[in-house]
C-alpha cells in the first residue's frame, strides 16, 4: 500500500512535470454529445490509484510473443511520460512491411482506458480519403455531412481549417489552441471543447498529427490516439496529446485537479488469463481493435466497464514483436524490474 | 447533324476504353484494414462472371500481392450460394442496428475494418452491404441477427481467398 501511494505520487509528479495536451474521448462521438469524458474501469468518482489489469487471453495466437509487447504498453501508460518526438518512421528494427505490435497495442489501450481519435479517421461511412481522415474529430453537424476545407496552410487539423457546421469534439488549451504545450494545471478550468475559447485568429481546434507537427518544427511526432500508422513505423512513447486527454479524465468527477476525485492510472500485466479488466486476444481478419462498454451513472462523465483488444492473426498482418522488455513493468499488484 | 454523329463516334471509344473486358464481377469481398494510414491497406476479392478470380493482399499481409487464376462454373456454383444470404440483406439496416446498440447499450468499438460484400447475379440478386468489422458487433446483437450471416460469409471469403492465394504460392 505505501508503494502504491508512492508510485502514485512519482507518477503525478512526473506527469506534472512533463509536457500534454487535448483529444477526444470514447463516447463522445456515438452519443453526440462533446462534454463526455470517460474514465478507465474501476472509478466511481472517488480518488485513488486505479489498477486495471491487462491479460492475453487463453485463446490468443502467439501468446509467448505478446507478453513484452503488452507489458511494455502498458507500463507507458502507467508512468505517463509524454513527449513530441514520439514516432519513427522507416525504423530499421521492422521489415519494410511490418508493422509494430507495441505501437499498436498502445493506441488500443488507450481506447480501452477512454481515449478515442483525436482526427477523424477511417469510416464505413462516409469513406472519407486518407487527406480527409486526417482533420480533426468532429460530429457533422446540422447540414448531415463533414465539412472539410484545410485553410490557407492546406493541412487538414491545423489551426486555420474552415468546418462549417461541424461540432468539435477535441479539447484544447484555452486561449492557446497549441498541442505542443505542457500545462502544470489540466482540467476544465484550463481546457475546453467550446470555439468560442479558441485564440483571435485560429477557426478550428488543432490536432498533433505528424502533419501538422512537422509543420510547426516539433519534430517526428504524433499523438498514439490519432488514428493511422504506416508499415515499418515505431511509436512506442505517448504524445503530449495523449497525456493531456487522459489527465483532463483524471481530473475526476468534478472536472478540477488537485481535489479529492483526482486518480491515477495503474496498468498491471496480469498474464495469460480470461478474468481481466482489459483482454488481448489476436485472431481473425481483422488489424486492431479495443471494445469497451460503458456505464453512464454519472453522466457526462462515463465509466468503462470491460474492454477487449482484438489484435489481426499473423495470417492476415506481418507483425513485429518487440523482445525487449521496457524499464517500469507493472505485473500482477506490482513489481519493479 | 454531322455534329452529332461525332459524338455518338465519342461515347462508342469512351464506352470502350472503360471496359476492357466483357466480364462483370458476380462477387466482390473487401476488408480494409481501418488504422493501416498506408494506402494500400485493403484485401479484395472479385469473382467475375467468365471465371476469372483477381485477390489482393495488401503488402502488409503474407500473402501479399495481386493474384489472377479462373474458377470452374461448379466452383463459382458454391461460392455464390455462400454469398447469396446477402441479396435480402439491407446494409442500412444493420447499420441501424449498430447506432442503436452504441447509443443504447452503451457499447464502442474503436478502429473497426471497413468490410464490403457485394453480389450481382441474375438469379440470386444484386446487393451491397458495407459494414464495419461483422465480427465483432454480432457479439453484442442477439443470435440470428443477420450480422452473423454477414461475419461468416465475411470469414469464410477471406479464409478461401488465403488457401487460394497459398496454393498459389506454392
Amino acid at each position: 500500500m505505501k508503494m502504491n501511494r508512492f508510485i502514485t505520487a512519482s507518477i503525478l509528479a512526473i506527469a506534472l512535470a512533463s509536457p500534454a495536451y487535448g483529444g477526444t474521448f470514447m463516447f463522445a462521438e456515438s452519443q453526440e454529445d462533446p462534454d463526455i469524458i470517460t474514465h478507465p474501469i474501476g472509478y466511481n468518482g472517488t480518488g485513488e490509484t486505479l489498477e486495471v489489469s491487462v491479460c492475453i487471453a487463453t485463446d490468443s495466437e502467439s501468446q509467448s510473443e505478446l507478453e513484452i509487447p503488452v507489458q511494455n504498453a502498458a507500463a507507458t501508460w502507467t508512468t505517463l511520460q509524454p513527449t513530441n518526438s514520439n514516432v519513427t518512421r522507416s525504423d530499421s528494427e521492422l521489415g519494410p512491411n511490418q508493422f509494430d505490435v507495441e505501437s499498436v497495442l498502445l493506441h488500443e489501450l488507450g481506447h480501452c482506458i477512454g481515449l478515442a481519435h483525436p482526427n477523424l479517421g477511417k469510416k464505413s461511412e462516409p469513406n472519407l480519403t486518407n487527406t480527409e481522415q486526417e482533420f480533426a474529430m468532429a460530429l457533422n453537424g446540422s447540414n448531415g455531412a463533414y465539412d472539410l476545407d484545410a485553410g490557407g496552410d492546406g493541412i487538414p487539423g491545423s489551426r486555420d481549417d474552415v468546418r462549417g457546421d461541424d461540432v468539435n469534439l477535441n479539447w484544447f488549451r484555452i486561449g492557446k489552441n497549441d498541442p505542443f504545450l505542457y500545462e502544470s494545471e489540466i482540467d476544465l478550468d484550463t481546457y475546453s471543447n467550446d470555439k468560442n475559447d479558441l485564440p483571435s485568429g485560429h477557426t478550428w481546434i488543432e490536432i498533433a498529427s505528424f502533419d501538422v507537427s512537422q509543420d510547426l518544427g516539433q519534430g517526428s511526432g504524433e499523438g498514439v490516439m490519432n488514428q493511422g500508422t504506416f508499415p515499418q513505423e515505431t511509436q512506442r512513447k505517448i504524445h503530449n496529446e495523449d497525456a493531456t486527454t487522459l489527465r483532463i479524465g483524471m481530473a475526476g468527477l468534478d472536472e478540477d485537479q488537485g481535489t479529492g476525485d483526482d486518480y491515477g492510472i495503474q496498468l498491471t500485466y496480469g498474464g495469460i488469463a480470461d478474468d481481466c479488466d482489459i483482454t488481448i486476444r489476436m485472431k481473425d481478419d481483422g488489424f486492431g481493435l479495443c471494445e469497451i462498454g460503458g456505464d453512464p451513472t454519472n453522466s457526462p462523465h462515463i465509466s468503462i466497464t470491460s474492454g477487449t483488444i482484438t489484435l489481426g492473426s499473423t495470417s492476415a498482418v506481418n507483425w513485429y514483436f518487440n523482445s525487449t522488455l521496457s524499464g517500469l513493468i507493472f505485473r500482477d499488484r506490482f513489481e519493479q524490474q | 447533324m454531322k455534329m452529332k454523329i461525332h459524338l455518338v463516334v465519342m461515347f462508342l471509344v469512351l464506352g470502350c476504353a472503360e471496359a476492357p473486358s466483357a466480364a462483370e464481377p458476380l462477387i466482390q469481398y473487401e476488408r480494409t484494414h481501418s488504422q493501416v494510414a498506408h494506402e494500400d491497406n485493403t484485401y479484395s476479392l472479385t469473382v467475375y462472371d467468365d471465371g476469372t478470380v483477381e485477390a489482393h493482399f495488401p503488402r502488409h499481409s503474407p500473402q501479399a500481392g495481386t493474384y489472377r487464376w479462373t474458377l470452374p462454373p461448379e466452383e463459382i456454383r458454391n461460392l455464390l450460394d455462400l454469398v447469396a444470404p446477402i441479396g435480402d440483406i439491407e446494409s442500412e439496416s444493420l447499420l441501424t442496428s449498430i447506432q442503436t446498440t452504441r447509443s443504447q447499450g452503451l457499447i464502442e468499438v474503436a478502429d473497426t475494418d471497413r468490410v464490403v460484400l457485394e453480389i450481382n447475379d441474375a438469379t440470386r440478386g444484386q446487393n451491397q452491404i458495407v459494414v464495419p468489422s461483422p465480427e465483432i458487433w454480432q457479439k453484442h446483437l442477439p443470435e440470428g441477427h443477420d450480422m452473423g450471416t454477414v461475419a461468416t460469409i465475411a470469414k469464410e471469403l477471406a479464409a478461401w481467398m488465403r488457401d487460394q492465394a497459398r496454393e498459389r504460392a506454392q
